[in-house]
């Protein structure tokens, strides 16, 4: 539909404009054809949306039921008590359980920034197994170790973990950040206990 | 509107305490509003939301009803506004799937005010046109259609300039005529 046929049918056009519309379409066929379509189209559509027989029985109830509707409004909501009787514990419940979730983390956190020496049993041994998992220590490098007694223990162990720390990235849960930081900060004394440590359990 | 005499006398009436104004007041629209919200939304479990959630605005509003704009304008901008919400809280809840859509358009079809089976084809035929405009095409289609209103009340309804509402009519109209052909079609 052309915009010309549209301001006709939609009554936007003034008298003037609408005679020189209408004696187009006296001569214009293919104009007055589609005029035609557009007319009986509209006024098929206007009759579908205008049914002649309705239950009446519904406008007669339509205030007996707002009636009904606005004491409901005007009664307490006691909606939290029963449509969310679920739904609000439930999140409750997510949201105790998140902050224990984050304060355990938080935890790991901490400790892990402990030296060594200061390790719980628990935690030496996550420590040892972590590293035995992660840190490929392996005979070659303890042969080396016993046999350059002389060697600072801490700087072997702490280049062997270097030179892993792509996998101890790759693999180690907590913050590897931290991980690092741990291992580079390693003291003399603690690289030896892990090391007495690692070949007293045997992690190797 | 020649009515707009006495719906200032039911509104203050029912300012005054008279329940029984209120009652008389709908009357007048509601058939106005049920079928404005049927078309939008589609169906009649929808369109009976919206007329009650329509008519707790007017209860709870007609006392601050500024007479100087007429009532049926200020009606049909609530009946709009209150359809356009549910037709977007229905597209929410389907993209969601919290709503048992299918189960829905059962139950409106069941408890339908138009029984008998012509006008209820007559009504698909309708709905499977409407449904299918953007939302703001589909309510000036109805509007200019079915609420037969000037661009002047629409404007004053929707808040936007009859320039816009022309050219979103004009989009209506030829896709209403486009969406027809194609039914003949099928």
């Amino acid at each position: 539909m052309n915009k010309e046929l549209f301001r006709y049918i939609d009554g936007q056009m003034d008298d003037r404009e609408k005679t020189a519309f209408e004696e187009k379409l006296k001569t214009d066929l293919s104009l007055k054809r589609d005029y035609e379509k557009a007319a009986a189209g509209l006024e098929l559509i206007k009759d579908c949306g205008k049914p002649n027989e309705i239950n009446g029985a519904y406008f007669n109830n339509i205030t007996v039921h707002f009636r009904e509707n606005l004491a409901k409004e005007k009664k307490p909501k006691l909606f939290f008590l029963s449509k969310y009787a679920v739904a609000v514990p439930a999140m409750l419940l997510c949201f105790l359980f998140s902050i224990v979730f984050f304060n355990k983390n938080a935890e790991k956190k901490i400790t892990i920034n402990k030296t060594y020496e200061n390790y719980n049993d628990k935690e030496k041994k996550e420590f040892l197994l972590e590293a035995a998992n992660n840190v490929e220590i392996n005979e070659d490098f303890i042969r080396e170790v016993d046999a350059h007694k002389e060697l600072p223990i801490e700087k072997n162990i702490s280049d062997e973990l270097n030179a892993e720390k792509i996998n101890a990235v790759k693999t180690i849960d907590l913050n590897d950040v931290e991980y690092r930081k741990l291992i580079e900060n390693i003291s003399e004394k603690d690289a030896d206990n892990i090391y007495s440590e690692i070949i007293n359990k045997n992690l190797l | 509107m020649a009515t707009s005499e006495s719906d200032e006398q039911l509104i203050n009436e029912f300012i005054s305490g008279n329940e029984t104004a209120f009652n008389r007041l709908i009357q007048k629209y509601q058939q106005k509003i049920y079928w404005h919200a049927r078309r939008m939304t589609g169906n009649h479990l929808d369109a009976d939301e919206v007329v009650q959630e329509v008519l707790i605005v007017i209860y709870k509003k007609l006392k601050d009803f500024k007479s100087e704009s007429s009532l049926y304008t200020w009606i049909y901008k609530i009946t709009s506004t209150r359809s356009l919400n549910l037709i977007n809280r229905r597209k929410i809840k389907d993209m969601f799937s919290l709503d048992d859509s299918e189960n829905r358009i059962d139950i409106a079809g069941n408890e339908d005010i138009v029984t008998d089976i012509e006008n209820k084809e007559k009504l698909e035929k309708l709905n499977s046109v409407l449904q299918k405009l953007p939302v703001k095409q589909r309510e000036v289609f109805i509007f200019r259609n079915f609420d037969e209103l000037t661009y002047d009340e629409i404007s004053r309804i929707t808040g936007k300039s009859a320039g816009a509402l022309k050219a979103n009519y004009f989009h209506a109209l030829n896709k209403v005529m486009d969406l027809m052909k194609e039914n003949k079609n099928e």
